[in-house]
């Protein structure tokens, strides 16, 4: 079953002279427990994808269908129930509440859908954490943590809720090469424990190396992976 | 809600400086309100109880005859006239029924009957005309407060004995124990007209028509001086509420069939006063409470400002735009509710104060404070209220964050 299904997806910003075309038709999907990289140059509109794919943006044109359902012209309820329910996002920064513990930005989205928070909540967030490697950092104040241990409370609040698919814009990207391969090792081992998939917009060719499939972008387009990497490649000296 | 309250508390208390200070700023525009409030109160009911505490609050008297013309039917040409005579005594021939149906009536305290008339008080050659208040003697001190207002001798309206006011006494040169004739002004003949008094207390109201031309005698005399029978001039009244004393006399007049008047038509220019110093002091109370709006609303606005990542990651989790309205809300309700409480114990505190430097030996205060009268309770709703309402701008701003470009931001 595909979790993401993104049909002749169209994106221009502006209108007029101004208007600017950043996704040209682009199609594409992930299947459940899939790890998908999303590679490309900047510029070439893998956030904007990323973007729409979570519902934070509504194309211009195009059909989406997030875990079988239709995500696109919904009411304001219930785009916050589908990103809730369905969708788990994970940043290049990290962005978690810096005044609240690790633990309390791990429950957050728990909010979002109107649950008390329970025992088997507050285990299956405290096992999180401890699968992230933070068990002895639950009470921590989100402002005291590193910025590795921060995006792995941001990977925990992302899988809070068992979504059927993370969105990852960059997330090794402010991490060093340490930090970056654990949190890579990481989403590959909790994408096969809780069966959610995961796709991952990077510049990071060994990062997208160890996903399972490779989606290319470049000028709005998806394209073969290995021109989009040839493109992407630094010219030969002359 | 548990999350909303949550997220308010937790931002509070994060910008603890920023709080602190915005508390502050709260807590003085509640000072100010609950200080103006304090103090114009209490001038008004200083005011109001100078002037109500020393006359009936509503009065009973009989309707006096209207001038009326009889005219010609045909040419409009007044055949006679019927006028009252200037020296008349109006008087209620049985007044005990009338008594007994304001006694009843909720809201009266008592009710006093009273004899008035014009007389004259002669010392040897001197004479000077006088208005005779003829009261019961054990109902001397309910209309007046004459026991607290004797300068000399004693409230004592004994057979035969008068109470004179002090400038009265200065004029004719008189002092307790001194003997007067007292001669009704309306001219009859017979036993009963001039009476032989004497001057058993000199008071002093601080009203000085009351204090140069008023004598209180004993009912019984005045009723004979004035050949009234068992008659008497009005019912004076004193009810609880000075405030209800046109309701009250309007209710009064219908039920007793008497002219009804209260202290308030005779004190129009009291009112007005007191009307524009209400207004003053709700103009003032009104700033107090913008100001406090306003600084609740910047605070949070910047608040909205510095969080907007943060907001924009809640929305993108899936919380609502409700969710987010209610924290900010929250977080202006809760500021104005702990700064109003702070501004209430700072008011209290400051009036108390203000009142014990500024109360002289005789227990009156120069500043006519009344800590009692700060409106403590509608100082707190109203601050949490305006906090919430300031709110509400931000909080919409927040919600309205686009969660896209929050996160990009």
């Amino acid at each position: 079953m595909n979790v993401l299904e993104a049909t002749d997806i169209v994106q221009v910003f502006g209108d007029g002279e101004t208007a600017t075309t950043v996704l040209r038709g682009v199609s594409a999907s992930v299947a459940a427990g899939e790890l998908v990289a999303l590679v490309g140059p900047s510029g070439s509109g893998k956030s904007t994808f990323l973007s729409i794919a979570g519902t934070l943006l509504t194309p211009t044109a195009g059909a989406l269908r997030i875990a079988g359902r239709p995500a696109l012209g919904l009411h304001e309820h219930a785009v916050c129930a589908l990103r809730n329910r369905d969708l788990g996002f994970v940043f290049q920064f990290h962005h978690l509440l810096e005044d609240f513990t690790a633990f309390e930005n791990v429950v957050m989205p728990i909010h979002g859908a109107r649950v008390r928070i329970d025992a088997a909540w507050r285990a299956r967030a405290r096992g999180l954490l401890e699968r992230v490697g933070l068990a002895d950092r639950t009470s921590y104040r989100a402002s005291k943590l590193s910025g590795g241990q921060k995006q792995r409370v941001a990977v925990a609040r992302a899988l809070i809720m068992r979504p059927a698919l993370v969105l990852a814009d960059e997330p090794t990207g402010n991490l060093d090469r340490a930090n970056s391969d654990d949190v890579m090792g990481l989403l590959r081992e909790l994408s096969l424990e809780e069966g959610t998939a995961f796709l991952i917009s990077t510049h990071d060719e060994s990062i997208a190396q160890r996903c399972d499939r490779i989606l290319a972008m470049q000028d709005g387009v998806l394209v073969d992976p290995r021109v989009a990497t040839a493109a992407a490649a630094p010219s030969p000296p002359a | 809600m548990g999350f909303e309250i949550k997220l308010a508390v937790r931002y509070l208390a994060a910008s603890r400086l920023q709080t602190t200070l915005l508390l502050a700023g709260v807590a003085v525009g509640v000072l100010v309100f609950t200080f103006i409030a304090a103090l114009m109160n209490g001038l008004g009911v200083r005011l109001t109880d100078d002037i109500t505490g020393n006359v009936a609050h509503v009065t009973l008297a009989p309707e006096l005859r209207t001038p009326r013309s009889f005219l010609a039917p045909d040419r409009g040409r007044a055949l006679f006239a019927i006028q009252p005579g200037h020296d008349e005594v109006a008087v209620i021939r049985v007044y005990r029924a009338a008594l007994e149906v304001a006694r009843r009536m909720p809201g009266v305290r008592v009710v006093v009957p009273e004899v008035l008339g014009n007389a004259t008080l002669a010392r040897g050659a001197k004479a000077v005309a006088v208005v005779v208040t003829g009261i019961a003697a054990e109902q001397a001190d309910e209309i007046a407060p004459l026991a607290r207002s004797m300068l000399h001798g004693r409230l004592d309206l004994g057979v035969g004995n008068v109470l004179v006011g002090a400038s009265l006494a200065d004029d004719l040169a008189v002092a307790v124990g001194d003997r007067l004739i007292l001669r009704a002004a309306r001219a009859r003949i017979g036993p009963g007209a001039d009476a032989v008094v004497t001057v058993r207390g000199v008071f002093r109201l601080g009203i000085q028509a009351v204090d140069e031309r008023v004598i209180y005698l004993e009912l019984g005399a005045a009723q004979k001086l004035f050949d009234l029978a068992s008659g008497v001039s009005q019912l004076e009244l004193k009810i609880d509420d000075v405030w209800q004393a046109r309701a009250l006399s309007f209710r009064l007049g219908r039920a007793t069939g008497l002219k009804a008047s209260s202290w308030l038509d005779g004190n129009a220019r009291l009112q007005e006063g007191l009307g524009a110093q209400a207004s003053t002091a709700t103009m003032i109370k009104a700033f107090s409470l913008l100001t406090i709006a306003i600084g609740v609303a910047s605070t949070l606005f910047l608040s909205v400002m510095r969080r907007r990542s943060e907001i924009g990651i809640l929305r993108s989790f899936g919380i609502g735009r409700a969710a987010i309205v209610r924290a900010f809300v929250l977080q202006g309700a809760l500021i104005g509710a702990i700064g109003a409480l702070a501004g209430i114990a700072l008011g209290l505190g400051f009036a108390h104060a203000l009142l014990a430097i500024t109360t002289r030996a005789n227990g009156t205060s120069a500043i006519p404070i009344d800590p009692a009268q700060g409106e403590y309770l509608r100082a707190l709703v109203l601050a949490v209220i305006a906090s919430a309402l300031a709110a509400v701008v931000p909080a919409w701003s927040a919600a309205n964050t686009d969660p896209l470009q929050a996160i990009q931001s």
